[in-house]
Order: structure tokens, then sequence, then C-alpha cells
């Protein structure tokens, strides 16, 4: 296995330091990622679908070490990679790169295109030649397909468009060939035409690279088309996994049915049950006692309320609902149009 | 860095009173480099008449374009002299004091936590310090030379410098090129100077600028107070050795063209940093 | 509000202790001996250590430092080497000396350049504003000393309307009293450094007030404003002035700083018996009690004023909440 997380959190105290210290102030804390295992395999693709606020972006942070866990482990190849530091830590950065969502705010507006793709090479103490790093930063160009590469490496940001600068993005992640590529909302930011294309790019490059990729978005229009495994996330914990497929075919989760609801479909012949879920995600700072879900979800119960379900497996596919892969309960869902 | 530099004088150079303080500018460095090539005499150099008496504060003459002093010296030759040592008192303090003040904005913005809270509380201290006074006391004590002189402002300058590129760091330290540029290993040295430094040199620029003015202005009033370096002839001083003799208000050219010269060359350089800092700073481009 | 005022006043107390401090090292540490001048080497050894221990100079350093603290609290700022009388008897009228001067000019200045700042840019393009611009600019890169020297030179030497220097007329006035700031002499006197001060400072504020007004008058509630048909006097001064006094206000303390630490500089032009005149000529003849003495004053009158901006500041802005 590449990637194993195991019971992965992330906790933050808000309100630490001296008053709390004197009392004055209860700290209060925020579970932003709070229980996830996930396994991911080289050439595959996991997408990572949640709201914004479940806590999907801390997730991403944690993975390429931008911030260490609380409790849980990540192993990447075997070795515990949460709590490095030195030299070790910036070895595993060669091994693990992010795709930013904002392809604006990515991209440092003082450095031309091939200082920026040829930065990670700097920043691994490599020792290449100035002429080395600009024929790396062309190559990883092409790669990102970017074309003619040449024409876009002496520009600066501002004067690219943002498919191309998304582009950019993925050949610096590219350059220190990487085996897991974390793309946190990597086209949510791109007009319409081009995020398709950007998909395709990312998809070719994991078959052709056999590394691994973390998809993550709040859209889930675009996962079909590139993830193999698909895991949905609410409020800091992953609420049914499984393969791609299946889940789109068969949602045990009610938020999971949820979202595919609210997702438009190309198929229009295809009835979905559109179970109506209401109000905001709540505050990680105060999660609800039982089933998370339970203050939104259309069916919930006593049961809900009082116990934490346990995760319900069946083959590949996991749901943390009471009343997963259970007949008698989920086809009463009330709401249905 | 470069890129930097060519980018400030292009900037520059599209303004027309960017321009005019450039060539203005231009000018003066050319005094300051080959002034004392074309200085008839020595600064210092006492002048006497065919019938070998001091030419004591004579008024401008074809001889003595600008007069002469009280000691007998040419002031027109003392002008073109002072020209080096304000110049480069002013360029060193201001590189100086960009270099200091860039650095602690640097590491406060960028560190955070316990450094800030120290660099941040360091700087209020010196933003309370009295700027002349506290080099008066430290010149009177260190001796005077252009090098105290230049230490001795540097170490007041930097302040204002730091506080306006602290509070840009923070905001720049958000961005998320800085958590890219983590993702591939970058250390805190890394980040620092490769990623965040030179979104920093507009700033820095404009700092460097506004410094080098008011370093000149600083040695002059420092030369008139009669802390300068005895051994060398500045604007300052020329005006010092006037106030001193209690001559000035019998001899108007000796004080007039310093002070003159003082004016014009700051003048031009707030002009240039102006013109620098209005397309940098949007807010104010905005308005025209 | 209350603990915003008392972090504030925490700091500037911190901020003067350790200015205090390194003034102290500062003379005892550096290269020079300072109290050469009054206990010449050229004296007898037991003579020489009588004057030291009269000045509390026999004493180890850490002591020295201890009891200095405990008389800077109690306003005792030592004997002067120069008159051999105690320091804090003579600076007090060179503080008020100097606020006379210092004060009405600036907020003179102030107002001034605010609104002659404000009123220009409402009619922006015109030609008196290129001109004040320039005016302005040429002013502040002006050494004020060299601005006094001319004002001099023209309007007392040539024109003879104002006396040259000192604040009033030798043996008029023995004693500085209430009487003596109130005599038409006196103003007389003032007059002269009061006006290059005046124009001198003026020029901070109208740039700023300039620049300001500009990107003010750019933003759309002063658009809308006009739309709503508010006469044009109105928006100028509820809506575009009163918006642009912030910056004003934030950039105070480090003005008043400015004025107060230059004073060393128009007092010496002008002989005016200021705290910076002293200064300078304490530190001129070694002495360092009042070299001492005056720095600090000097310190706490710019310290007070950057607290008393900053206060201001939280008035004038409604956005500031103090935590």
């Amino acid at each position: 296995m590449m990637l194993q997380i195991k019971d992965l959190t992330k906790h933050y105290l808000l309100g630490e330091g001296l008053s709390s210290l004197f009392g004055m102030s209860e700290p209060t804390t925020i579970r932003a990622v709070d229980g996830i295992d996930l396994n991911l395999q080289p050439g595959e693709v996991l997408g990572l679908v949640g709201e914004s606020g479940c806590g999907k972006s801390t997730l991403a942070r944690l993975l390429v070490g931008l911030e260490a866990p609380s409790t849980g482990t990540i192993s990447f190849n075997g070795d515990e990679v949460g709590f490095l530091k030195g030299k070790a830590k910036r070895a595993f950065h060669k091994k693990v790169q992010m795709v930013f969502q904002d392809p604006y705010g990515s991209l440092n507006p003082q450095h031309t295109i091939a200082e920026i793709v040829s930065r990670p090479l700097v920043y691994q103490r490599l020792g290449l030649s100035r002429a080395e790093l600009r024929q790396k930063a062309l190559e990883s160009l092409a790669d990102a397909e970017l074309q003619p590469a040449s024409r876009f490496i002496d520009k600066f940001p501002h004067e690219l468009s943002g498919g191309q600068r998304q582009r950019v993005c993925i050949a610096r992640a590219l350059v220190l060939e990487p085996e897991l590529i974390v793309a946190d909302e990597p086209i949510s930011m791109l007009d319409v035409s081009i995020k398709w294309g950007i998909v395709q790019l990312l998809k070719r490059l994991v078959k052709k690279r056999n590394i691994g990729l973390i998809y993550i978005t709040h859209d889930l229009s675009s996962v079909p088309a590139i993830c193999d495994k698909l895991a949905i996330m609410y409020l800091g914990k992953i609420i049914e996994s499984g393969p791609c497929k299946q889940v789109f075919a068969a949602p045990e989760h009610p938020y999971t049915k949820a979202l595919l609801a609210a997702t438009p479909n190309s198929n229009p012949d295809v009835k979905r049950e559109r179970p109506k879920i209401s109000g905001a995600i709540p505050s990680p700072a105060n999660v609800p006692t039982g089933c998370r879900f339970h203050p939104r979800c259309p069916a919930a119960t006593d049961i809900c309320q009082q116990t934490k379900p346990k995760p319900v497996i069946k083959g590949f596919h996991m749901a943390g609902c009471h009343f997963a892969h259970s007949n008698h309960r989920a086809s009463e869902i009330k709401g249905v149009v | 860095m470069l890129r930097s530099l060519s980018k400030f004088f292009a900037i520059i150079w599209q303004s027309p009173s960017g321009r005019v303080s450039l060539v203005i500018c231009g000018i003066c460095v050319g005094i300051a480099v080959f002034g004392p090539l074309l200085a008839p005499y020595g600064p210092t150099e006492r002048i006497y008449d065919d019938a070998g008496k001091l030419v004591r504060l004579s008024p401008p003459t074809l001889d003595h374009w600008l007069g002469t002093t009280l000691l007998g010296r040419d002031v027109m030759s003392q002008m073109l002299w002072g020209a080096r040592p304000a110049l480069i008192i002013g360029v060193l303090t201001a590189l100086g004091t960009v270099i200091i003040g860039v650095n602690i904005g640097l590491l406060a913005g960028y560190l955070g936590g316990h450094v800030d809270n120290f660099l941040m509380r360091l700087t209020d201290i010196f933003l309370g310090l009295p700027f002349l006074p506290f080099i008066i006391v430290l010149l009177s004590l260190t001796g005077q030379n252009i090098w105290t002189i230049i230490f001795a402002m540097m170490i007041v300058m930097w302040r204002s410098t730091a506080r306006i590129v602290r509070a840009e760091v923070l905001s720049l330290r958000e961005r998320q090129f800085i958590a890219a540029a983590k993702t591939t290993g970058a250390s805190d040295f890394d980040i620092i100077y490769k990623e965040i430094a030179p979104n920093i040199m507009p700033f820095a620029l404009v700092g460097v600028t506004f410094a080098l003015a008011w370093a000149i202005i600083t040695e002059a009033s420092i030369g008139f107070l009669g802390f300068g370096d005895p051994n060398v002839v500045s604007w300052g001083t020329i005006i010092y050795d006037a106030y001193a003799s209690q001559m000035m208000y019998r001899a108007p050219w000796w004080v007039v063209p310093p002070g003159i010269a003082i004016m014009i060359l700051v003048t031009s350089v707030y002009f240039i940093g102006r013109a620098y800092e209005e397309v940098v700073n949007p807010r104010i481009k905005q308005a025209g | 509000m209350r603990q915003f005022l008392i972090k504030r006043t925490w700091h500037a107390l911190l901020t003067l202790f350790v200015m205090s401090t390194v003034m102290f090292f500062m003379f005892r540490l550096l290269p020079g001996d300072p109290t050469a001048t009054v206990i010449s080497p050229a004296l007898y050894p037991k003579a020489q250590e009588a004057l030291k221990a009269q000045f509390g100079l026999d004493k180890p350093l850490f002591e020295q430092y201890l009891i200095y603290l405990r008389n800077l609290v109690l306003l005792d700022f030592g004997i002067s080497f120069h008159t051999l009388r105690p320091v804090a008897g003579e600076i007090g009228n060179r503080l008020i000396n100097t606020l006379v001067l210092i004060l009405p000019s600036m907020i003179v200045a102030y107002a001034i350049g605010a609104f002659v700042g404000a009123m220009v840019a409402w009619k922006r393009g015109s030609k008196l504003e290129g001109a004040l611009v320039l005016i302005a600019t040429a002013l502040q890169s002006t050494p004020v000393f060299w601005l006094g020297m001319l004002a001099i030179l023209f309007f007392s030497i040539r024109l003879d309307l104002f006396p040259v220097g000192h604040i009033v007329s030798p043996g008029m006035f023995p004693e500085a009293n209430l009487q003596m700031y109130l005599s038409l002499d006196f103003l007389h006197h003032l007059a002269l450094p009061f006006m290059v001060n005046v124009a001198y400072q003026f020029c901070f504020p109208f740039l700023l007030m300039r620049s300001t007004m500009l990107s003010t008058i750019g933003e759309d509630y002063i658009e809308l404003a006009r739309m709503k048909g508010v006469p044009e006097k109105r928006i100028l001064y509820h809506h575009a002035m009163r918006n642009s006094m912030l910056p004003l206000a934030t950039t105070l303390p480090m003005i008043l700083g400015w004025a107060v630490a230059g004073s060393v500089v128009i007092e010496t032009v002008f002989s005016w018996p200021g705290l910076g005149l002293l200064m300078v000529e304490a530190v001129g003849r070694s002495d360092y009690p009042v070299v001492q003495a005056a720095f600090l004053l000097i310190a706490v009158l710019t310290v007070a004023g950057t607290l008393f901006a900053d206060v201001l500041y939280g008035i004038l802005d409604p956005r500031i909440t103090y935590q």
C-alpha cells in the first residue's frame, strides 16, 4: 500500500494562551479532521468529496505535510510521515506534491514561469546548474501540456490565463517526479470550458506515470470522469466510501444521496430520489452527538441522536449510517419528489 | 534584484516629473564623481590675491563664481567637493537602513510569535526615540567621522521600513504560493528570502528613496549642529562654517548655494520615490 | 477602552525605561570619558576621587544605575557639570520654551496643511495644485535650519522686521515668568521661528491630505452622494474631508516626534532657549547630566505624543474596537 491513513485527527484549540491559563476562558476544540481512514495504491485516483468546511482542505494539508496531525498515523510506503522534520521532511516533500485551488494565488507574482517550475528543485538542494534547471522546467511544462513550453517559460504569471496557470501549477508539482499528487479543488476556479482539459490531463498523468492522485472537490460532477475510488466527507469524517461506480449507482448514506441528487446528470432518463437536506453544516467546534449528520438527516431516528454509527461494510463499499446496506429504512427516506 | 531595479527606472521614466528628477539626480551623481576634477581649487585651499592678501568674503566674481568664505576658500569648489560626501553618506545610510528594516520586518512578520513581539516592541522603542538628539548624543560619544555618522543614522532610521515591511509580510505569508513552496520542501530561509522578499522589493525601493532623502537632510543637519566629520567638506558643513563664523548674514553667497543644492537634490529624490509609489501602490494610482 | 489605555501607557513607560537605561549605559560604556572635562586628569588623585564621590561616580556601575533610576523617578537629574547647580531647576523653563514654540506651530501647520490639501484635491488638476505640490515638496526637502537662516537674512537683516534670534530682548526679563510669555516683545521674537516652523511642518499634512482626498473622491459613496443631490459643499466637508482625516491622525505621532526632535535644529538657528538648544550646548560642553535630562525630556514629549495620537485615532475611527 502506498498511502495508508489510520484514525487521523486534527484538532485545533482556540482561545489558548494566557487567558485560558488563568482559567479566564475555556479553550474550544475545533475538530477539523476527526478520525479518518484511507488507503491509496499507485495509479489510483481517489475522489474526496464534501461541502466547504467539512475538513477536506485540512486533510489535504495534513497529507502534504503542511500541518502535523493531532493523533493517528499517515504512512507512506510503510513509513510514518506525520511528524517529520528537517531532511526527512524535505525528502518526503519530494514524493508528495500538491496542486492548489487558486491558480492565481499559488504562483509567486514576482517569479517567471521558469523560476516557479524549477524552484522545487532548488529547494530540494539537488545542486543542478541553471541550464539544467531550465531544461527540467521545459520538460515539466511539456508534460503539463502547456505548449509550446518555450513560449511561456519567460513570462510572468499575470500574463497567463487561469487554465495556463493551473498547468504551470501542475508542472511545478511534476518537476520533482512525485509518487502522489494531492489536488485540492484544482478546477473549481477555472472557466467551465477549460475544466475538462485539466481533468483529462490529470488522468493521463496518473496512467502514464503510475502515480497516486487524491482529487478533492465539492462538486461531484467531475468525479466519474477521473476517480477510481470515492470518499464522501462530512464534518471531519468519511461517511461513505467505495469504488466510484458503485457509490454513484447505489449510494447508501442519506448525505451522499442528497449530494448526488444535487448534481446535474447528463442522462435525463435517470431518475433519482431527491431527499432534501436543510440547514448548514454544523460548526466543527460543536459536533452533534450520535451520528454527526442527524440534525440535517431526513431519516434520522432516536438511535441516530444517541449512538455513533459503526461503519457498515459490504465488499469495498463502506457507509457510516445505522441504516446502511439494510432494506428496511433506506427506502423510506422522506421527501422523494 | 536586477529585474526590480530595471523595472524601477522604467516606471519612473514614464512620468514627466520622475524623468526630470532622474536627470537631476544623475547630474548630482555626476558632480559627486567628477566634481573634484572640475573644481578649480581644493575644498580647504586658501586663496590669495596677487598682492598676497587672503581673499576673504569676496562676493561672486568672474574668478570666484560663488564668492569666497571668511577663510578665503572658493565656495564653488567647496560645492563641487561637497556633493560626494553628501551622496556617499546618503546612499550608504539609505541602503543600510532598508537592509536592516527589511530583514527585521521579514523575520517579525514571517516567524510571528515571540520573535514578532520582541522585534515590534523594539521597533516601538526606536519609534519613540527622538531622532536628531539621539544621533547627536551618539556622535558625541563615538567621535565624528563618516562611518559613525552613517552608523548613527542607520541605527535610528530602520524603524519605519521594518513596520511597513512587516505589515506586508503578514498578508503575503497567508498567500497560497507560500504553502506551495512549503510543499516542495522550502526551508523558512528559502521562503523568507526567495519567495517573500521579491514581493517586498517595491516597498524596499520606495523605502530606499525616502530614506535617501532623509539621510541627505539629516547629514546636513548633523553638519550644521557641528557634529559633522571635521575633515570632510560637505554641503551641510559649508552651511555650518558660515553659521559658526557669524558672517553668514553678510555673505549670502556662502550659505545660499549649499542649501539650494540640498533642496534640489532631495526634492528630486522625493519625486522619484513618489512617481514609483504611485504605480506600485494602486490605491493612489486610481486617484490619478 | 480602559484596557487599551492601560496597555498603551504601559508600552510608553516601557519605552521610556529602556531609553533611560540605554542612555545610562551609553554614557558609561562608550569610548570617550564624559567626566574628563570636570575631573581633570591633571588633578591630584585625591582631588579626583573626591570629585568622583561628589558626583556618585565612585560606586559600582550597577549601584550607580539603581541610584540613577531612583533619581529619575524623583525628577532629580543630578548636578550640571557646567553650572554646578541642580539640572532640574534649569530644565523646566527650557521645556516650556520648547512647547511654546513647537505646539502652536504644529497645530497651525496641521490645520492649514489639511485644509489646503483638501481644497486643492477637490479642484484637482489646477495649476495651483501643481505649484503647491512642488513648493511643499521643495520645502520638505529643505534643511529647516537653512530655511531659518534665509528667513533671518531676509526678514530680520534686510527688512528689519523681526529681531535676530533669542526669546526676548536681552535684559528685559531677568526672570522667565508668565508676564514674559504674555509680553509683546516675546511675541515679536516668537514670530519668525514660528512662521518658519509652520512653513516646514505644513508640507507633510498638505501632501498627505491631498493624496488621501484624491482617493476618497473616487469612492462610490461620494458618487452616490452626488447622485442624491447632496450639495457639493456638504459632500466636501461632511463626506470627503471627514473620511480623509484618519491617515492624518495615524501619522501624527511620527510628525510630533519629528517636530520635537527637530526642535534641536530650529532652536539652534534662532538661539531659542529651549530643550533642543540646551542639549546641543550641553553636548558641546560635555555636561552629561544636562544632556541626559534634556534628551529624556525630549523623549518623554515624543512618547507622550505617540500615546496621545494612538488614543485620538481610536476615538476618530469608529471601526477600531479595543480588545
